[in-house]
């Protein structure tokens, strides 16, 4: 079915639409959200977000960018207001702990389940340097690495030049670099 | 020396561990959470929507009751006070015809 007729069928509330839009997009939310969070519960909770969010506002979509693209920023949004919100609460579990002396809770490692055999132990380590990076430099590099986006798609998606796209890939693997040399130095 | 370069080579390495990386696929389960979650919110608008205009038609029917039991009154004394005014405000100008004819 073609874009705009989903679109509109959808916001004429026809269920079987909205299904076709969730098969054609629900493995490229869940994926780029598990690539940010790091986590399979947290990444449903927050596709489900994702999906109800696409629902309640697909009638404010303007088409002034591709639905694909539209899609993929709502859902780069999502995963991120969880993350913001969870460190807030860290921040005050940090606090609380001082006090109560509680232990706050460290993010078990995060294996990709997409990552081959021979890769797996590489890609743990690799997941864990990619949480230490900033906002961007994360989105860009999970938006092209784990879902192969082009720095073209990724430019629309974050609504930034393409030579900023660039510029957020190679910080993030200088960065990168740098955090893993530390951990290989500590542990060869 | 050689260990940094066989850390280079395992940076080297790692950074490429997610080249031919699969796509994650979520619960097949998972639409159906959704569609789920979609109906209740439809439902709680729904319920939200009748609540508000019954809301809204009690309040009118208590507005029209007011008015009803409590504008004839205004309506008397008001009527009379305006009375009152127009004649002394016509008098005081001499707009109306005292004089009796014979």
């Amino acid at each position: 079915m073609e874009e705009n007729l989903l679109i509109e069928k959808i916001n004429g509330n026809d269920g079987e639409a909205f299904r076709e839009l969730y098969n054609k997009f629900s493995s490229k939310v869940y994926n780029t959200i598990l690539g940010i969070l790091q986590n399979p519960e947290d990444a449903e909770d927050i596709t489900q977000e994702v999906f109800l969010q696409i629902h309640r506002s697909i009638q404010t979509f303007k088409q002034d960018s591709t639905l694909s693209t539209w899609i993929y920023r709502v859902t780069v949004n999502k995963a991120f207001e969880l993350i913001r919100s969870r460190k807030r609460k860290k921040r005050f579990a940090i606090v609380k702990s001082i006090f109560a002396k509680e232990e706050v809770e460290e993010p078990i490692d995060f294996i990709h389940p997409g990552i081959l055999a021979e890769n797996k132990e590489r890609g743990r380590v690799l997941f864990k340097a990619i949480n230490k990076l900033s906002e961007k430099q994360k989105t860009a590099f999970t938006l092209n690495k784990v879902e192969g986006l082009s720095y073209k798609e990724i430019s629309e998606i974050m609504k930034i030049s393409l030579s900023s796209v660039e510029s957020l890939i190679f910080r993030a693997k200088e960065n990168l670099k740098k955090d893993l040399f530390g951990f290989y130095k500590e542990n060869f | 020396m050689e260990k940094e370069e066989l850390i280079e080579s395992e940076i080297e390495k790692t950074l490429n561990s997610l080249d031919g990386i699969g796509r994650a696929e979520a619960n097949p389960f998972l639409y159906t959470k959704i569609a789920n979650r979609i109906n209740e919110a439809e439902a709680g608008e729904k319920k939200f929507n009748f609540k508000l205009a019954l809301g809204i038609v009690i309040t009118c029917m208590i507005i029209n009751l007011a008015a009803f039991l409590f504008i004839p009154q205004y309506t008397d004394s008001a009527y009379y006070t305006r009375e009152y005014q127009i004649e002394s405000f016509a008098s005081e100008y001499s707009s109306i015809n005292n004089f009796y004819f014979y």
